[in-house]
């Protein structure tokens, strides 16, 4: 029967093709009866030989056949030729669009800002970059598959793509990333994702952590098709859950080209913690030749590691390890860090290593730039800033520090034996009070922030301690007040008088008129030039007589041979207060003494 | 100050700090020293010229981006965030939006390319590719066997 059909259906095409092309309506055949096109000679006669005459009942069944194929077949190619013709007509209209003028560089260089972009890791596959940008178009399926870049992050969100990705990515470094979006949340409120529903984003990251729960429980599986390509991999990202972790002992074949990982055990406060996962010491011994940055978070480094395991490191960062002694030493850690002579970022958060046995070394790291120190306890700070002999860029961040540890950082912080010389460069103390905290910036001429101080419910008392010794240890030439108040919660103020010599300039904005008084009975200014005062809720008139110095705080240099007061300076005053209503002003006081 | 003529014939005399936020423009300055003579600019309209000026007259005290500051910006993760006079600035119609990613090229101004691709990523982030023909106009311009290719790689999705 088969032969029946063969023989009849090509007949019916180029029967149908005639009724297409003279505009007939080529539903005609398909309504003609079987019947009749068993009794069309011209049809009977392509197979009429006596060897292979069929039966009626098996002529009917091939006719019904034939007829059904050759109408699929023309609809095909009718359909086929429509496509054809709809996607050249609609790639003649997309060729006049405005956007189709950007050449293929930089539609390429926006692709890769899409890919990129902090959220694209949490939007599902069918809006996510670069899936969706090969689906627009036909030009713009051309770019995003001519360019590598876009195909090299690869996540528990597109794992089950990893061959597609793979392949498109060529040659192209990878990074592989297994998380539950969790150390993302927080960056992107404040970041990108700050223009974005929370909804969306909210179900969004639900869909990665569903996502990520499928993964972390096989790491290796999720691994293993990546492997093949470690040649290639540049950042690698793993968080793990607690239970069972499996990063300890963590081990890889060699990865020539990793440069940038972070490990991340979800535990926030483990309750023993020497049960913390701990990686495998070949894989920083001798795994990761080209390692730069290094990010620990419930992962201890193990203390079998070589004095030179992380020698090329630019950027370590620690957070929630406590070492019990014998675990890992706090000399051990230190000689660590004296053979990273790259090292240009130190962040350590919640670390604690066991009080020191042997003497400690000098670390001379003359490419850092922050050092950052949150949550942690004085004496391992008191250490580390004493023998870190860095350039005078260095930039010091002191977060969530207890207050009763203040006075013992501050000496090493400010006269250490290797002394920043940036803070001798410090013109301008500025004190921000926010929310929750009072924050101490000690800024360069250019207004570059070298040392910041964040402290935490702290008692005024304590407060005032840190004041007196910025001010009176590291004199400036100018002083930045914003937000502060009087005797309040994470606030201060001066319990003995201080002159200060050599500040000429302040501002106060959004402060008390309490703190000013406070400030300006206890503390005299004697050579100050500018003063600015926005929105302080204080009259003029009281302004002027509170910069007024007492007479026994006044600038001996500012006496004359007699010891009369002299006239020494002007000091002009910027005054503006919306609240208190009066108009922006300048006033000039002339100061006699 | 500068003369600059746009491709519609139009004159524009400006600082030549301002002009010089062009690579291009600074480099003619370079190699034609001190002249009065107006410099062409055949690719640039007025209308797209001036808004040019405007964003080079507001960041004209900024330093001009070294190689080094590029190739961080290449490698860094988040790359879509615009300052906010820019994000001001660049809110204008998107044939103008285009015109000016195009102008900026030409010229080589990388900060101004920055803003203007950023926006159009920004645009695009986290829409599906039907939403993004949407936006641009653009119509689905695939033939039937890539359409049915297209289908097939995305059959995973499907299944999710």
């Amino acid at each position: 029967m088969e032969s029946i059909i063969s023989a009849v259906v090509p007949q019916l095409i180029d029967e149908l093709y005639k009724q297409v092309i003279s505009h007939k309506d080529a539903s005609s055949l398909a309504d003609c009866s079987v019947e009749s096109l068993v009794r069309r000679p011209s049809l009977l006669s392509s197979f009429s030989s006596p060897c292979t005459s069929p039966k009626p009942g098996e002529l009917y069944e091939a006719m019904s056949l034939a007829r059904d194929r050759a109408i699929l077949a023309v609809n095909t190619a009718v359909n086929t030729y429509t496509g054809h013709m709809l996607a050249a007509i609609g790639a003649r209209h997309n060729h006049l669009l405005p956007i189709y003028r950007l050449p293929s560089e930089i539609l390429s260089m926006i692709f890769k800002m899409t890919e990129r972009s902090a959220t694209n890791c949490f939007h599902s596959l069918e809006t996510r970059a670069p899936l969706n940008l090969s689906r627009v178009s036909k030009l713009w399926r051309e770019i995003a598959l001519d360019t590598p870049s876009l195909w090299v992050a690869i996540d528990v969100m597109n794992i089950e793509l990893a061959p597609t990705f793979l392949e498109r990515s060529r040659n192209a470094a990878l990074e592989i990333t297994m998380t539950s979006g969790g150390m993302y949340d927080e960056e992107d409120r404040s970041g990108t994702y700050s223009g974005e529903e929370p909804e969306r984003f909210a179900t969004e990251l639900r869909g990665v952590r569903e996502a990520y729960e499928l993964s972390a429980c096989d790491l290796h599986g999720f691994l293993e098709p990546l492997l093949p390509h470690i040649d290639r991999w540049q950042s690698l990202t793993l968080e793990v859950p607690a239970a069972g972790s499996e990063l300890d002992g963590f081990l890889l074949p060699s990865a020539p080209a990793l440069a940038l990982t972070t490990f991340q055990c979800a535990v926030d406060f483990p309750d023993d913690p020497s049960t913390l996962p701990t990686l495998h010491p070949d894989l920083l011994n001798e795994r990761l030749p080209s390692l730069s940055s290094l990010s620990l978070e419930n992962i201890a480094l193990p203390s079998e590691l070589a004095p030179t395991a992380l020698k090329g490191l630019r950027r370590l960062a620690i957070k929630e390890v406590m070492y019990e002694p014998g675990e890992f030493e706090r000399a051990q850690f230190f000689y660590l860090l004296q053979a990273c002579p790259l090292l240009e970022s130190l962040e350590l958060r919640s670390v604690d290593l066991p009080s020191p046995t042997e003497e400690l070394p000098l670390i001379s790291l003359q490419q850092l730039r922050n050092l950052t120190f949150d949550h942690m306890d004085s004496d391992l700070i008191h250490d580390l800033l004493s023998r870190i002999i860095a350039p005078s860029s260095l930039r010091v961040e002191l977060l969530s520090i207890v207050y009763l540890q203040l006075a013992p950082i501050f000496t090493p912080l400010l006269y250490a034996r290797q002394p920043h010389a940036s803070f001798h460069a410090i013109r301008n103390w500025r004190f921000k009070r926010s929310v929750d905290r009072l924050s101490v910036f000690g800024e360069t001429a250019d207004g570059t922030e070298v040392l910041q101080l964040d402290l935490y419910s702290q008692p005024i008392a304590d407060v005032t301690a840190c004041f007196d010794h910025v001010l009176s240890k590291v004199p400036s030439e100018s002083l930045s007040f914003d937000g502060i108040v009087h005797r309040r919660y994470g606030s201060f103020f001066l319990a003995r008088p201080l002159t200060l010599y050599t500040v000429t300039s302040m501002s106060f904005v959004r402060c008390t008129t309490q703190f000013l008084d406070n400030l300006f009975s206890n503390c005299a200014f004697p050579r100050l030039q500018n003063l600015r005062v926005e929105n302080c809720r204080i009259d003029s008139t009281l302004l002027t007589v509170l910069v007024f110095p007492a007479i026994s705080l006044l600038d001996p240099s500012g006496m004359g041979p007699d010891g009369d007061a002299q006239i020494a300076h002007t000091c002009r005053i910027e005054y503006a207060d919306d609240i208190v209503g009066d108009p922006a002003a300048e006033v000039l006081m002339l100061r006699r003494f | 100050m500068v003369n600059l003529v746009t491709s519609d014939n139009e004159s524009f005399t400006v600082e030549k700090a301002v002009a010089s936020r062009s690579v291009l423009i600074k480099n003619m300055l370079e190699d034609v020293g001190e002249s009065d003579q107006p410099i062409p600019l055949p690719n640039v309209t007025a209308s797209v010229l001036k808004k040019v000026l405007e964003y080079c007259d507001h960041h004209k005290n900024e330093p001009m981006p070294t190689s080094e500051d590029l190739a961080a910006e290449d490698t860094r993760k988040r790359t879509t965030d615009i300052g906010e006079w820019d994000q001001k600035f660049i809110q204008v119609d998107q044939e103008m939006l285009f015109e000016i990613i195009l102008a900026a090229n030409y010229l080589d101004i990388k900060p101004l390319l920055d803003v203007g691709c950023k926006t159009v990523a920004n645009m695009i982030k986290g829409k599906t590719p039907e939403e993004i023909r949407k936006l641009f106009n653009i119509v689905n311009d695939f033939t039937p066997e890539e359409e049915a290719q297209i289908k097939k790689e995305n059959e995973w999705a499907e299944d999710r």
